[in-house]
């Protein structure tokens, strides 16, 4: 499969890529989701503006009080940052499970962020989807996952963003003359169509955290078909803040792969306030945990046993939280 | 000199350096001036009348230099099985009709690959769509749409029977009138691909002198030369098949494949070279996955485990045309009765025609299917009887020195001993029983441990039947061994030199292997139907023997010795009782050429399996002599079954087996841990996924093969029970098929031990996995 024709630009800094981005540009990063978007046809920009010698977003940096990961900061990096293993676990591990370790070499954080939602249905070849009608996501009116389903089920499958939204971490979005600060979540649209916020010529160019307290930690858990190298099927991100007793003071958990962006799940913190592990009502967690998540046949995996596996990934990532260490990141 | 130089060593593959440097050419490599890139038009639908094909405006496209269709072919039909029973039932282009999603329409060369897929879109193909039915149960009954109405039939109740092997000993229904347990069980096995690296790849070139030079990832040049000749309509002398390293072919890229008879045809149009190499995608959608096969089986036990009656039904969805359907359905048969005594046996196998993908064989053919059956309901069997799953296997195992029902000896079978081994290597017994106990437990993670077993055949009588080969001694005493063989990664290049070094008793470095080419190698089997170390080797040994009993006439001429006396080693040869009268192997071929005649020093040696036997076993009623050397194997597998969401993980598997003489240990082990990731993945997690006839998951990410990191934990037991013996053939037996099977079978029969939870279908899905496991918690509760 061959990429299709189109122009490149490689500006060294943000001011020349804001520019450019301004005619209805894409931005690229690694590469890794965008080129084989375009390989399949499911992309096709005329122009791409790289991103990859503007090296002042390539960094990990502590900034008043907080970290700074610059977008174009390789998944490789990231994975073998001490600052990063030592405050921000769940995003360690996340890094450490996406793909394999080849593509973190090429992988970065803002790219993988900004990874279009999937589908069994949807990532597929232009000669593959010629032989059905065109889906939602492909500009039809169809949805080959769902009979007769109106809205898109794609599901968003980056491994940073939940870890990232269960921490509280802000992007920062910027364009020509513009820059603002948001929450994770707030990046994304939950419409599988376009699953991001962003208007077209912005660029997220990175992520900040506060670092956390220290009787707080985090966790990230993630399953896939292979541990080696698949997307996620359902992944969960928890951060837990704990008194010297071990009773939870405040938790927040986000889950992955559920849908067309990250999930909070509310209400889980106040559930388990004021207990500790082993007091907490693990049953009332299981019916919050996934309630409100609609998870369909798109995957490798049936949506039922998905939708199942929401609290058990869940409960594993909270467990892993308050945990001794790190752990595998697969569940 | 009885002492082995080479064979029985693990020394290094011949290909090694050339293949980690990147030199290797592969058929993708090859580049020829002024080659075209061509592509195949495939058909989007399962079943369909084609009313007509439009390709003037692709013709007519800039860049595009020939266009083919059913047209422009004669019209001559192949299959992967030709007899009288199972004619050829396939066109190499679709002529009218297309019975399954991707078979090819048309094809295009144009000057580059964007150009010729334009080509593809602007071909106009008018459809008429047909019923079209894809389970093969659905598709035997009566009121079935018909895929091939004009096609012989078997005579049957049923519909769309491709074709059907029946056979039965003794008296099964008095068996199991007379047992004392009766269990009646049904398996399914999922459609697999074969996962081979290097996809289909081809370039033709129909050169000006009239001769069509092919390059192509095969398993074997010679049955590509005559299939391609058939259906092109030339002599085999005007077809050369030339050899290409292969990445890889697990069975999958043994037939005529379309887009090689395309590539032929396009350049026969054109005169110029063409090369089509499939995307992932085509690999996935249009080349021949593997078998799937149901099984059902009822067995009757005695109260002490003795097995005294089967029955067995095998039902193949063979896909839209014969394939290997009709091969599996035979061979289905022989890895169930094989192994283990079955006095009373009666089975039925069936070829069934659906509308999907036309199927190939797979590593194993069949065998890791029927053992997946045959092996869990021994388990099943086992539990009901309170008895160990060991101990009723070593109840009915076959003895050395047994003649099957076909008239086949086992010779020196291993399998009791490979069982009794590899029981004791991992505490088999005991662990059993812990095993059992897991269920009970209320742990999330449970361990069980199983045990599956094989036998196989290592050869048969299948086109072209026997391998020739030819040994030169050049001036210098250095060695050119000429052979039809494809190396396609299991090694035989480096196995044919060993055995020609150990023969000439000179250093393997020093034996330079040529290797097929259907124009200047001898033929050759083929590497499949696991007999190219048994054949070709043997063959090999017999051509360097010649070759060095003629060097040995002409030294001990030149030493006035009897031939008897002399003693060769290092390229010299010695008079043994004095050994400073010596000659090199350079004098002795210049010696030779002097004074006879000027005859240089030539070998040549051939070989055929059982060559009492006229022609391979009946397909139909399973007659005749299979082969001449059975291997076995016993396998067992740790596994972990995660309690919360089924997912299961293999920790280890230990693998006792008996492959006759092992010329190459290392290689032996290669083998077997390459059938153990396959045999993974077969039982956990891969399934090439059809709706309506279209491979919806085409592509690494979403077909799910093992990847580097899953590789579990691997251990062998040699029992070995053949040596290498001067002036006799090599036997050795199968080792490069049967290992999935074990693999497949002890996995289940883990997972049983662990959980309790018998299943019945691969692959072993978390989700299904879980499913059963709340199942039976229900029942419990």
């Amino acid at each position: 499969m061959r990429l299709p024709h189109f122009d490149l630009h490689q500006p060294s800094t943000l001011e020349e890529a804001f520019s450019l981005m301004e005619g209805g540009a894409l931005a690229l990063a690694g590469g890794t989701d965008l080129i084989p978007l375009m390989k399949y046809g499911l992309e096709v920009p005329s122009t791409l503006v790289s991103l990859k010698r503007v090296d002042c977003l390539k960094s990990i940096a502590r900034r008043d009080g907080g970290v700074f990961i610059g977008a174009m900061t390789s998944l490789a990096e990231l994975a073998s940052s001490r600052i990063i293993s030592e405050n921000f676990a769940a995003l360690f591990q996340a890094a450490r499970s996406v793909a394999a370790p080849p593509i973190w070499n090429v992988a970065t954080v803002g790219g993988n962020i900004c990874q279009d939602s999937r589908c069994l249905y949807y990532n597929q070849s232009r000669a593959w989807r010629l032989e059905k009608p065109a889906c939602l996501k492909a500009g039809g009116n169809v949805c080959h996952a769902v009979p007769k389903g109106k809205k898109c089920f794609s599901v968003y499958s980056g491994d940073l963003a939940p870890a990232l939204a269960a921490l509280g971490a802000m992007a920062r979005v910027e364009k020509k003359g513009g820059s603002r600060s948001v929450s994770i979540l707030e990046l994304f649209s939950s419409n599988g169509l376009r699953p991001f916020t962003l208007e077209k010529e912005e660029i997220v160019t990175g992520v900040e955290i506060a670092l956390p307290a220290k009787s707080t930690n985090s966790s990230y858990r993630k399953m896939r078909a292979r541990p080696s190298v698949d997307y996620p099927l359902v992944s969960a991100a928890a951060c837990v803040t704990r008194d010297g007793g071990g009773k939870i003071e405040k938790m927040r958990l986000v889950l992955g792969a559920v849908g067309p962006s990250p999930a909070l799940v509310y209400g889980a913190g106040r559930l388990f306030e004021g207990n500790t592990l082993e007091e907490a009502d693990w049953e009332a967690f299981s019916e919050l945990v996934g309630k409100d998540v609609r998870m369909v046949d798109n995957l490798s995996y049936p949506g039922s046993y998905r939708k199942e596996m929401v609290p058990i990934i869940a409960a594993r990532a909270v467990r892993a939280a308050c945990g001794p260490g790190g752990g595998e990141e697969n569940a | 000199m009885d002492e082995l130089l080479h064979v029985g060593r693990s020394i290094p593959r011949k290909d090694g350096p050339i293949k980690a440097t990147g030199r290797a050419k592969y058929t993708v490599d090859v580049a020829l001036p002024g080659m075209l890139a061509g592509k195949v038009l495939r058909s989007p639908h399962p079943h369909a009348r084609i009313v007509s094909i439009d390709t003037g405006k692709a013709a007519r496209l800039p860049g595009v230099r020939a266009v083919v269709t059913a047209e422009d072919s004669l019209k001559i039909k192949h299959g992967f099985v030709e007899t009288p029973r199972y004619p050829a039932d396939q066109y190499p282009i679709a002529v009218d009709r297309v019975r399954h999603v991707g078979e090819d329409i048309a094809g295009v060369a144009a000057i580059d690959e964007e150009t010729a897929e334009e080509a593809l879109s602007l071909i106009e193909v008018e459809y008429e769509l047909l019923p079209a039915v894809f389970d093969p149960e659905e598709a035997m009954r009566p009121d079935a749409p018909e895929i091939h109405p004009n096609n012989p039939k078997v005579d049957e109740p049923y519909r769309n029977i491709g074709g059907k092997t029946a056979t039965s000993w003794g008296d099964t229904e008095r068996a199991f009138a007379e047992s004392y347990l009766v269990r009646e069980d049904k398996f399914y096995c999922q459609m697999r691909a074969h996962g081979y690296m290097e996809p289909q790849a081809t370039v033709a070139h129909f050169d000006y002198s009239g001769k069509l030079n092919v390059w192509t990832s095969s398993m074997g040049v010679f049955l590509k030369r005559a299939k391609l000749a058939k259906t092109l309509g030339i002599p085999h002398s005007s077809v050369r098949v030339l050899k290409t390293y292969v990445g890889g072919a697990f069975g999958g890229k043994i037939d005529l494949f379309h887009h090689e008879y395309i590539a032929s045809l396009l350049s026969m149009k054109c005169h110029l070279p063409v090369k089509i190499v499939y995307s992932r995608e085509e690999v996935f959608k249009a080349a021949r996955p593997a078998q799937p096969l149901i099984v059902r089986i009822k067995t009757g036990v005695a109260k002490d485990g003795e097995i005294l009656g089967q029955e067995i039904e095998a039902i193949n969805d063979s896909g839209a045309y014969h394939g290997s359907g009709v091969v599996v359905i035979f061979l289905a048969w022989g890895f169930a009765m094989a192994p283990y005594r079955a006095p009373n046996l009666k089975y039925e196998g069936y070829s069934v025609y659906t509308n999907n993908l036309v199927r190939a064989p797979q590593r194993g053919h069949g065998a890791p299917k029927m053992r997946f059956a045959v092996e869990s309901q021994f388990d099943m069997i086992a539990e009901e009887l309170g008895m160990d799953p060991v101990e009723f296997r070593l109840r009915n195992v076959r003895k050395p020195g047994d003649i099957l029902p076909n008239g086949d000896s086992v010779k020196k079978f291993g399998l009791s001993e490979c069982i009794e081994r590899v029981a004791e290597r991992t505490d088999f017994r005991n662990r059993h029983e812990a095993g059992k106990r897991e269920r009970e437990t209320g742990a999330t993670v449970k361990r069980g441990i199983g045990i599956g077993t094989t036998a196989y055949f290592g050869g048969s009588l299948i086109y072209p039947n026997s391998s020739s080969a030819i040994v030169k001694l050049n001036d210098d005493g250095s060695v050119s061994l000429l052979t039809g063989a494809l190396d396609i990664g299991q090694g035989c290049e480096t196995i044919l030199c060993q055995i020609a070094a150990e023969e000439l008793r000179m250093p393997v470095e020093e034996v330079q292997i040529y290797a097929a080419d259907t124009e200047t190698t001898p033929v050759d089997i083929g590497s499949w139907i696991s007999g190219l170390t048994y054949v070709t080797g043997n063959a090999v040994k017999k051509a360097a023997g010649q070759a060095m009993e003629k060097l040995l006439a002409a030294a001990a001429r030149e030493l006035d010795a009897d031939v008897e006396d002399l003693v060769a080693r290092d390229k010299q040869i010695f008079v043994g009782h004095s050994p400073e009268r010596k000659i090199s192997y350079a004098r002795a071929v210049a010696a030779s050429i002097a004074r006879d005649r000027g005859d240089s020093i030539i070998g040549e040696g051939h070989f055929r399996t059982m060559k009492d036997v006229p022609t391979h076993p009946s397909l139909a009623s399973t007659k005749g002599r299979w082969t001449e050397n059975y291997s076995s194997y016993a396998q067992v597998a740790e596994v972990e079954v995660d309690t919360e969401t089924g997912a299961v993980k293999i920790v280890k598997v230990t693998t006792a087996h008996d492959c006759g003489f092992p010329v190459n240990p290392a290689l032996v082990e290669g083998q077997i841990d390459g059938q153990v990731s396959m045999g993974q993945g077969h039982i956990l997690s891969e399934e090439l996924r059809v709706e309506n006839g279209c491979v919806i998951n085409p592509s690494f990410l979403e077909y799910k093969i093992p990847c580097s990191l899953e590789m579990v934990e691997t251990d062998y037991i040699d029992v070995i029970t053949e040596e290498y013996k001067r002036g006799h053939h090599y036997n050795t037996k199968e080792v490069g098929e049967g290992y999935v099977s074990g693999t497949v079978a002890s996995v289940a029969n883990a997972v049983f031990n662990a959980t309790g939870v018998r299943m019945k279908k691969t692959p072993i899905n978390p989700y299904d996995m879980l499913a059963e496991l709340k199942r039976i918690r229900k029942e419990v509760s």
